[in-house]
């Protein structure tokens, strides 16, 4: 308990630091997209690591948190908090309603069914351009603001969007180590037992997935009101697939592993940029052999060594 | 306590129960028995929940329960164990009796993630509870193992313990001994008479282990092809002929 | 009253190249347990391969397709005993994202190699137009469904008739019991990559002049004969068949009909509907679960 807040504390200095230490807007952007894959993958830790519900869909959930901060404070002229609100609440009840029917199916079903809502978000995004602005996305999405204090610079936005990670963790560590997370494990184990002990499996595993769908959201919102400019490609099913090899590579049934893994994975993908042309064969070759020779994760791994070491 | 009224239940023609009833008196342990595949588990899944009767009905306290959800029987009052172990493997002995308390706890989502003093409060007495538990089924050495370290036999009496924590009137219990050595049976019978004496439990047990049916039950029901053949003491189901035939069929095998 | 019957046409020949890949998907599926996303290189390797032989290296159709089809069929063979045997995890979710992972690796290589640009295969047999009532059908179409349906037989046969295939619908149908009496799980496991390479390349291939390919065509393709397998049933080779066949009409009568812009809109919440009415499957048999 004390060991989790310390090193939560530990982070939240250590990029305190980063922020002051760097000046380049480029890592800035980075140490950014760190934290609002954190927000995004502690969810799907929740969900896939702890619960056992997969999800290849979560970019669309991310997707709905952005489009709707964008749509309301675009054309509604909503405050953009409130904006990032109404756009948490109504991704819930968009993953509610979708939640009941699809979460009661298994396996290579729930993967499909995630995967064809992702691909059929995606669709509508591109074409309902009136609301969504087609291919070309949205433009001129307004900052955040608190008073005059407006989050308009890679610096400012990197307290807000860390707090919100930092904050995602607290609420996944609260919520594992409790009544409802060791119910989510136990129904991860065998449904049937976890209901005979008086769980209401399914009601449980819609509940995860909206929370999860939420956490999403709000990242979504945090990067609309943050690069103030979407298009639809951020929220495609590709985008679904990295945040699930970060969930896997940190270690999915961790709740470190989602920052190692968001952190690893993003800034992987930026140093591959350097090799230009060959850094999708060396993306799948990494993942590859991570997944072959530590599938446990990062965090996993060395949780388990820290275990073998006490025996 | 518990009424079973003209039971039926079928799989694709088959069927697994054939209208059955019977009747099951409080704070009493009585046994099914009956051959392999004469329908003892898929009874235990209509009582529980998991299955849906085709018609028939369970009635408990005076209460209708027929076919109510798995987890709206566990808060009658009404704890199954699995004739195949399903301890939760990948969460510690203790975790795992502590799930056992879901039902006799509250606190949901909103409450458990900000982690208010009373979820903690709750959170710290239901471990101790556990932990009494677990000291009862002498297993609190290992309480923070993984279940899936456990020898088979501490993992039978986990899930017993795991039961046991949701605190429960009566009992279902798939083969609680089976697979278990002699000591190991003998000590899980010597369980079973405490948490009737102690706790006041009601238990219905399937058991092949005849000599532990026969020392435990006060009623023994005999199944045979989805149909009760037989209800009564060991003694009398011991004599009763139809029962022999039904296990002794026209081989030989006992 | 628009001409329904071009779309069924169109339909059926789309339909049957998801039927082939998604049989591909659900081999793989009945002897592993995974979603094998390597398969959409598979259709990949296939087409560009036989661009390779044909175009490049000038040799005629009959001998740069069936060597595309061995290379391919290599390819799967190799990838299993490199990598899936190889792997630490067995658990079903770290199986697939490896097989993602080696997917991106592919497709990265395939871009190298290739470059962006996509490619016309010329089709097996002239491009006279054959007119059936008030519908016209290019012969490639006819190609396609007869290679289809003729593969289909040959896959039956080989699944009813061979000891091999019989074995191999055993371990579908009990792992642990083939096990037993003896069967070599490893070597169906491989045996289940070499048909899936098979199946994809060929998918690849016959499509190839119809709708070009390029060094990303299979990701699509593949997506589409996944969901395909699930439509119909995962695992059953009959469901495969029905559910790729439903989606491609579903496809084609949806784009045709009502909006082309939402025809895979239209193809994936029939899909989704599909499943949640009966969530095995159209074929797939409900599991009663036992404990």
């Amino acid at each position: 308990m004390k060991k989790f807040y310390i090193t939560l504390l530990i982070i939240a200095v250590v990029v305190l630091l980063l922020s002051t230490l760097i000046k380049s807007s480029y890592f800035l952007l980075i140490l950014n997209l760190i934290a609002l894959n954190t927000i995004i993958v502690i969810g799907l830790n929740l969900l896939i690591g702890f619960a056992g519900q997969i999800s290849l869909g979560h970019a669309a959930f991310y997707g709905i948190g952005a489009y709707s901060s964008a749509i309301l404070t675009t054309f509604y002229n909503v405050n953009p908090w409130i904006a990032m609100l109404l756009a948490v609440f109504i991704t819930g009840i968009i993953a509610y309603i979708i939640g009941i029917p699809t979460l009661k199916l298994k396996g290579h079903y729930l993967v499909m069914a995630t995967l064809g809502l992702n691909i059929i978000f995606s669709i509508i995004i591109v074409q309902w351009e009136v609301f969504t602005g087609g291919p070309d996305g949205i433009a001129g999405i307004p900052y955040l603001q608190i008073g005059s204090f407006s989050f308009d610079s890679d610096k400012k936005i990197l307290y807000l969007c860390w707090f919100f990670a930092l904050l995602s963790l607290i609420v996944a560590y609260n919520l594992v180590h409790s009544r409802v997370g060791r119910a989510l494990m136990a129904l991860h184990n065998s449904e049937i037992a976890a209901s005979c002990l008086g769980i209401n499996v399914s009601k449980y595993k819609v509940k995860i997935f909206v929370l999860s769908a939420m956490l999403a959201s709000i990242a979504g919102s945090l990067y609309a009101h943050y690069v103030t400019f979407i298009s639809p490609e951020t929220f495609g099913i590709m985008f679904s697939i990295k945040l699930i090899i970060m969930s896997i590579f940190g270690g999915m049934s961790t709740i470190w592993g989602a920052l190692v893994g968001s952190g690893c994975l993003t800034i992987i993908s930026e140093l591959l940029n350097f090799v230009k042309d060959y850094s999708t064969i060396v993306l799948g070759l990494i993942l590859v052999l991570v997944l072959m020779f530590i599938p446990q994760g990062v965090v996993g791994y060395i949780t388990q060594l820290k275990i073998n070491n006490e025996k | 306590m518990l009424e079973i009224k003209n039971l039926k239940k079928s799989f694709g023609g088959i069927m697994a129960i054939a209208g059955v009833n019977f009747n099951i008196k409080q704070n009493t342990i009585s046994a099914i028995i009956g051959p392999n595949g004469a329908g003892k588990t898929t009874l235990i899944n209509l009582i529980s929940g998991i299955y849906k009767c085709d018609s028939g009905k369970v009635i408990y306290k005076n209460k209708d329960i027929t076919n109510l959800a798995p987890h709206k029987i566990v808060e009658k009052k009404i704890v199954r164990t699995f004739q195949n172990l399903q301890v939760f493997a990948n969460m510690t002995v203790l975790e795992n009796v502590m799930v056992g308390m879901h039902s006799i706890t509250k606190y949901e989502f909103i409450n458990c993630i900000l982690h208010f003093p009373m979820v903690k409060k709750q959170d710290k007495s239901i471990k101790e509870k556990s932990m009494e538990i677990l000291k009862f089924f002498n297993l609190e050495k290992k309480a923070n193992f993984r279940a899936s370290a456990l020898p088979y036999g501490e993992q039978k009496k986990l899930e017993l313990a795991r039961a046991l924590a949701a605190n429960p009137e009566l009992m279902l219990l798939d083969e609680p001994v089976a697979g278990l050595n002699l000591t190991e049976a003998k000590m899980i019978s010597e369980i079973l008479l405490k948490l009737k004496e102690d706790f006041n439990i009601t238990i219905l047990l399937i058991e092949h282990n005849m000599n532990i049916v026969m020392d435990l039950s006060e009623k023994i029901i005999v199944l045979h092809y989805g149909e009760k053949i037989a209800e009564g003491t060991p003694t009398e189901i011991q004599n009763n002929p139809l029962v022999i035939k039904a296990y002794l069929g026209g081989s030989c095998i006992a | 009253m628009k001409n329904i019957l071009q779309f069924i046409l169109s339909g059926l020949t789309t339909g049957s190249i998801y039927a082939l890949i998604a049989i591909g998907f659900s081999v793989i599926h009945n002897a592993t347990g995974i979603v094998n996303i390597m398969q959409c290189e598979f259709i990949t390797y296939g087409g560009m391969l036989t661009v390779t032989f044909y175009i490049f290296s000038k040799f005629p159709y009959f001998i740069a397709i069936p060597l595309s089809i061995i290379c391919v069929s290599i390819m799967a063979g190799l990838f299993e005993r490199v990598v899936i045997r190889n792997s630490k995890s067995k658990d079903i979710i770290i199986l697939i994202f490896i097989t993602i992972g080696a997917s991106i690796f592919f497709k990265g290589l395939a871009l190298l190699i290739w470059g962006s640009d996509p490619f016309m295969l010329p089709p097996f047999s002239g491009n006279q137009p054959i007119k059936i009532f008030n519908a016209v059908i290019i012969p490639q179409n006819l190609w396609v469904i007869g290679i289809s349906i003729i593969t289909v037989i040959l896959l039956h046969l080989f699944f009813h008739k061979t000891i091999t295939g019989k074995a191999m619908r055993a371990v579908a149908n009990n792992k642990k019991a083939a096990q037993i009496v003896g069967i070599n799980i490893n070597r169906i496991v491989f045996l289940s990559f070499v048909i899936g390479g098979f199946l994809g390349a060929l998918a690849g291939i016959i499509i190839a002049p119809i709708t070009t390919t390029s060094y990303d065509v299979g990701f699509m393709l593949g997506l589409k004969g996944f969901a395909a397998a699930i439509l119909g049933g995962y695992g059953s080779m009959g469901g495969s068949i029905i559910g790729g066949i439903l989606l491609g009409l579903l496809e084609n009568l949806g784009a045709g009909l009502i909006s082309s812009e939402y025809k895979d809109v239209i193809a994936f919440v029939v899909l989704i509907l599909v499943i949640y009415v009966k969530p095995s499957g159209i074929l797939g048999l409900a599991k009663v679960e036992r404990v």
